[in-house]
C-alpha cells in the first residue's frame, strides 16, 4: 500500500491539478489527503471527482463526446386537446380556478393494486410506503363526482377523439381498429381515483428531424391530472380543475443521440401538434418527459418538463450524472462485497452533537437524531454528480419524497456543500459513537419517529443501489439543468382493462374522413418559409403559433408578400406579446381585418406595423380611427417628393458627417411621418438618391 | 379445444383458427393500417366479433379490426394467471366463525375476461 500525503495548497487549481495526476498515477484509495483542513480538501473531491468522470460544460461537448458516452434519449411529449369538455365527464375543459378557490374537499389515502397480468408495480409500492394524506380541492363548475371515482365514465368525448387520430394520422401511426380504455395507476395522488384512464390511438409513427428519422412508438388519448399546490411531509394538495382534461402523449423511441437533436424532436412535434389548430397553447398546455440512457447506465425519466429549450442542459448533465454513479459503482466494487454491506445507525442524543443542537435547537420531542454509518463510503458523498450536486444528494432527495423529511434533512462527514457538512467536534462525536473507519462515512438525519424507519431503509436502499450503478427512477427537471429523485420509474404493471368502458372500434370511414383534411407536414412548413424567404429567427414564433395558414391566407388575400406577413407577424406581433399579454378581443382575424383595410384603401403596408399597436391595444377599435391615432394623412408622391430639394438643401447646410449616405438618411428621417402609407419607403428612398427631385 | 380462442366468436373466431394463433400467444399481425405485435388477450364475450385484443409490449391493449388483418404469426406463447397474492389466514378454534359480505370494489377483485367485468376474490386467504 503506498500512500500520498499530499498537503492542500492554497491555490485550488494547482492542488486540483496536482491530485487529479495523483488520482490518475496511484487509483482513488491510495491517494490520502492531509487532513489538515478538511473543508479545503473535500471540496477537491468534488472538482477530482468531476474530472474523473469527464464532465465538460455543454458548450464544450461535442457530439463524438456524446457518442462516446452511449447517450440516447427519447421524447414523450404531453399535449391538451382543444375541446369544449373533459374526456369522460361532461364537465368543461380549459377553465382554471385559483389555487386558493375552491368549493370543497376530499381527503383520500392511496393503494397499490396488481396489475392485469397480477404484478404490483414498483412505483405503486414506493408510494404506498410514503403514507401520504392527499387533500383534493374541487370547484363546481369544474369537477363533478366522476373525477373522484363515485359516477362511471361517460362516453368518450369524440371531439378529443377525433383530433388525438388526426393528430395520430400526421404522425404516420398505424390507427388501432378499436380503442381499449385503461387504467393506468397513479398513486402519487395526482389523480383522485389512483388511476388515468388512457388508451393507444397509433403505434410505429416517424418523423423527420434535420440529420435523421425519428421513430414513434404510440401516441395515446388520456386525461390529464391534477395540478399540485403543495407537498409538505405527509401532506400533498391538489386542485382539481385539470383534471380529466384530454391530452394526448405521443412517445418517441431513444432515436436522439445528442442534446440537441432531442429539443430539435421536441419542437417538431410540438409545431405538428400545433399545426393541427386543435390543441390548447400557454402555460401548462403542453409538457414533455424527456428519457435518457447512456452506455451501463440505466433509462431515467425527467419528468414535466416545461420548456423545450431546457431539454438539452437537462439531458446533457443527466448523462454525466449516469457516468458518475457508474465510476461510483466501480470505485464502490474495488474494496467492498455489497452482500456483506451493512449500514449501522444508532439514536444520538442531542446534547452529544453541539454544533448540530445550535442550528436545530427546536427540535419537537417527537423528532428522533440518527447517525448513520456507512462502511467503505468516505469520499462517495461528496462525489460530483451534477454540476453543483453531489452523492450525498440522492440520499437527501429520496429521504424528501419516500421518508417525507422535509430539508433540510440530512448531513454528511464530508464537504459537499456548507449547508450539508457536520462540524468537526460533531463528527468526532459520531465517528466514536458509530465506531468508524477510516474509510467509512456517516450521515446525520433527523425526522418524526414514525419516519425514522423508513427514512433508514431509504438510506439502505440506495447506498445499496450505488454498487449497482444507476437506479430506475424518474426525476424532476429544474430550470439550473440539474435533476432530482422523484420516483422510483414505472413499469407495464401498472396497467389494468378499464372494466367501465367498453371498446370503441374505430372505423375506415372516420379515418378517410379525417385523412382528407390533414395540414401539410412539418418539415413542408420550413420548406415554406425557406421559400418565401421568411428570415430563419421568426421560424420557431411563426410554427409554434401555427401561423403559416394565417400568412397564406393574409399575403394571398390582401396583396402582401409572405415574407413581409412573416416579418410582420414574427417580429412586430411577437415584440407587442413580449411587452405586454394580448387585449381581450384581439386576434388573427382582427390582424386580417387591420391588412384587409390597408389593401381595400391603396396604401403602402409599411403603415401596419405603426397601426398594429394601436389594434392590439384597442381591439375593437375602427379602423379609420386608428389613422387619425397615429396621425395619417393622405400626401400624394409628388407633394412628399416636393419637399426633398429644399431637405437636401437644409443638409447641406448642417452636414458635418462623411457618411455618404447621411443625406439620404437625414431626409429620410424627415420624410418617414408623410411617406407612411402614402408611398413605399424603399421607392421613397431610390428617389431621393436618383435624385428624381430634380437636383 | 375453445379455451385456445377464449371469448372470441364469429369472424374473430374464424380468423384466429385460420391463421392458427391462439389466446395468450405472442404474435405479429399484419393489417392494412400497418403491423401490430403483442400478445393475443381473450376477449369478452359481450363484445363484438370483430376485433382481436392484443397485449402490446408497453403494456396497452388495443383491438385490431379482423377485416384489416392481412396476416397473423405467432411466435411465443405467455399465459398470464390473474391472482391475488394469498396470505395464510390465522384462525382460532375458540372464536366463532365471521361472515363476509362482498360489495365490490377494485381492490377486491380480479378480472374476469369472460365478461370483461371484475368480479370479487373468493377465498379467505386472497382477502386476508
Amino acid at each position: 500500500m503506498v500512500t500520498i500525503r499530499v498537503k492542500v495548497l492554497q491555490d485550488s487549481l494547482v492542488q486540483s491539478s496536482i491530485l487529479s495526476y495523483l488520482l490518475r498515477r496511484f487509483g482513488y484509495e491510495r491517494c490520502k489527503l492531509f487532513e489538515g483542513d478538511r473543508k479545503h480538501s473535500l471540496e477537491t473531491n468534488y472538482e477530482i471527482s468531476k474530472q474523473r468522470v469527464g464532465y465538460k460544460p455543454r458548450r464544450d461537448t461535442l457530439p463524438s463526446d456524446y457518442s462516446a458516452l452511449g447517450f440516447k434519449c427519447g421524447l414523450e411529449i404531453h399535449q391538451q386537446l382543444m375541446t369544449e369538455r373533459k374526456l369522460f365527464c361532461r364537465c368543461p375543459a380549459g377553465l382554471y380556478n385559483d389555487k386558493t378557490d375552491y368549493d370543497a374537499e376530499v381527503v383520500r389515502h392511496m393503494r397499490p393494486t396488481l396489475s392485469e397480468l397480477g404484478e404490483y408495480d414498483g412505483t405503486a409500492l414506493m408510494e404506498f410506503r410514503t403514507r401520504k394524506t392527499i387533500v383534493y380541492r374541487l370547484k363546481n363548475r369544474t369537477a363533478c363526482t366522476y373525477e373522484v371515482d363515485d359516477t362511471p365514465p361517460f362516453k368518450i368525448d369524440r371531439q378529443a377523439l377525433e383530433i388525438a387520430l388526426r393528430i395520430a394520422l400526421m404522425l404516420k401511426t398505424n390507427i388501432v381498429g378499436e380503442l381499449h380504455i385503461t387504467r393506468k395507476q397513479y398513486l402519487d395522488g395526482s389523480i383522485p381515483t389512483g388511476f388515468q384512464r388512457t388508451g393507444i390511438i397509433g403505434i410505429e409513427g416517424e418523423i423527420p428531424l434535420s440529420n435523421r428519422k425519428v421513430r414513434i412508438i404510440q401516441i395515446s388519448l388520456e386525461e390529464d391530472s391534477c395540478r399540485e399546490v403543495s407537498d409538505i411531509g405527509h401532506m400533498r394538495t391538489y386542485i382539481t380543475d385539470r383534471l380529466g382534461m384530454p391530452l394526448i402523449e405521443t412517445v418517441t423511441y431513444p432515436d436522439m443521440t445528442t442534446p440537441d437533436e432531442a429539443a430539435e424532436a421536441g419542437y417538431y412535434l410540438r409545431y405538428l401538434a400545433r399545426s393541427s389548430g386543435q390543441v390548447r397553447s400557454g402555460i401548462g398546455a403542453a409538457r414533455q418527459d424527456v428519457n435518457v440512457s447512456i452506455t451501463g447506465g440505466t433509462r431515467i425519466e425527467i419528468k414535466g418538463v416545461a420548456h423545450i429549450a431546457w431539454i438539452p442542459e437537462l439531458t446533457h448533465n443527466e448523462a454525466f450524472r449516469q457516468k458518475a454513479l457508474l465510476e461510483i459503482a466501480e470505485q464502490l466494487n474495488l474494496n467492498l462485497d455489497v452482500a456483506r454491506w451493512k449500514l449501522i445507525h444508532k439514536n444520538v442524543p442531542p446534547r452529544l452533537l453541539s454544533g448540530f443542537y445550535s442550528m436545530m435547537p427546536d427540535l419537537p420531542a417527537s423528532h428522533r437524531l440518527i447517525a448513520v454509518n456507512l462502511p467503505g463510503f468516505k469520499n462517495i458523498l461528496s462525489f460530483f454528480t451534477q454540476p453543483r450536486r453531489v452523492f450525498a444528494d440522492e440520499l437527501s432527495d429520496r429521504l424528501k419524497v419516500i421518508a417525507c423529511l422535509e430539508k433540510p434533512n440530512i448531513l454528511v462527514s464530508e464537504h459537499c456543500r456548507d449547508e450539508l457538512v457536520l462540524s468537526e467536534t460533531d463528527l468526532d462525536s459520531l465517528r466514536e459513537l458509530l465506531k468508524s473507519r477510516d474509510n467509512d462515512a456517516q450521515v446525520l438525519i433527523w425526522g418524526h419517529e414514525d419516519d425514522i424507519p423508513t427514512a433508514i431503509e431509504t438510506i439502505d436502499e440506495r447506498c445499496r443501489m450505488a454498487f449497482e450503478g444507476v437506479p430506475n427512477e424518474t426525476r424532476k427537471g429544474l430550470p439550473d439543468g440539474t435533476t432530482i429523485f422523484e420516483r422510483v420509474l414505472p413499469g407495464a404493471d401498472r396497467m389494468y382493462p378499464d372494466t367501465d368502458s367498453a371498446p370503441i372500434p374505430i372505423e375506415d370511414d372516420l379515418i378517410e374522413k379525417l385523412q382528407q383534411d390533414l395540414p401539410p407536414e412539418i418539415c413542408d412548413r420550413f420548406e415554406q418559409l425557406r421559400e418565401w424567404d421568411v428570415p430563419e429567427d421568426t421560424y420557431e414564433y411563426l410554427l409554434s403559433k401555427n401561423l403559416v395558414p394565417v400568412i397564406e391566407r393574409i399575403s394571398g388575400e390582401c396583396g402582401l408578400t409572405p415574407r413581409f406577413v412573416g416579418c410582420f407577424l414574427g417580429h412586430t406581433l411577437k415584440r407587442l406579446e413580449g411587452c405586454k399579454p394580448w387585449t381581450p378581443g384581439f386576434s388573427y382575424s382582427k390582424i386580417y381585418g387591420l391588412a384587409r383595410f390597408v389593401a381595400d384603401l391603396g396604401l403602402d403596408n409599411a403603415i401596419l406595423k405603426e397601426m398594429l399597436p394601436v389594434v392590439y391595444e384597442h381591439p375593437n377599435i375602427v379602423f379609420d380611427s386608428v389613422l387619425t391615432t397615429i396621425g395619417y394623412s393622405k400626401i400624394s408622391r409628388e407633394q412628399i417628393l416636393s419637399h426633398v430639394p429644399i431637405l437636401r438643401q437644409k443638409f447641406n447646410d448642417v452636414c458635418t458627417s462623411k457618411n455618404p449616405n447621411a443625406c439620404t438618411d437625414w431626409i429620410m428621417g424627415n420624410l418617414r411621418k408623410m411617406a407612411l402609407g402614402n408611398i413605399c419607403l424603399a421607392e421613397l428612398r431610390a428617389a431621393i438618391d436618383k435624385g428624381v427631385d430634380g437636383d | 379445444m375453445t379455451d385456445l380462442f377464449k371469448g372470441y366468436k364469429g369472424a374473430a373466431l374464424s380468423s384466429l383458427k385460420s391463421y392458427n394463433v391462439r389466446v395468450w400467444s405472442e404474435a405479429l399481425i399484419k393489417t392494412t393500417r400497418g403491423d401490430f405485435n403483442g400478445i393475443i388477450l381473450p376477449r369478452s364475450e359481450n363484445d363484438d366479433d370483430r376485433h382481436i385484443v392484443l397485449k402490446l409490449p408497453t403494456g396497452y391493449n388495443v383491438g385490431i379490426d379482423v377485416d384489416t388483418i392481412t396476416d397473423m404469426t405467432e411466435h411465443g406463447y405467455k399465459e398470464a394467471h390473474y391472482k391475488i397474492p394469498e396470505k395464510e389466514f390465522p384462525t382460532s378454534p375458540d372464536k366463532p366463525n365471521v361472515k363476509l359480505f362482498g360489495t365490490g370494489g377494485t381492490i377486491a377483485s380480479r378480472l374476469d375476461y369472460r365478461t370483461g367485468a371484475v368480479i370479487p376474490a373468493f377465498s379467505p386467504g386472497e382477502l386476508y
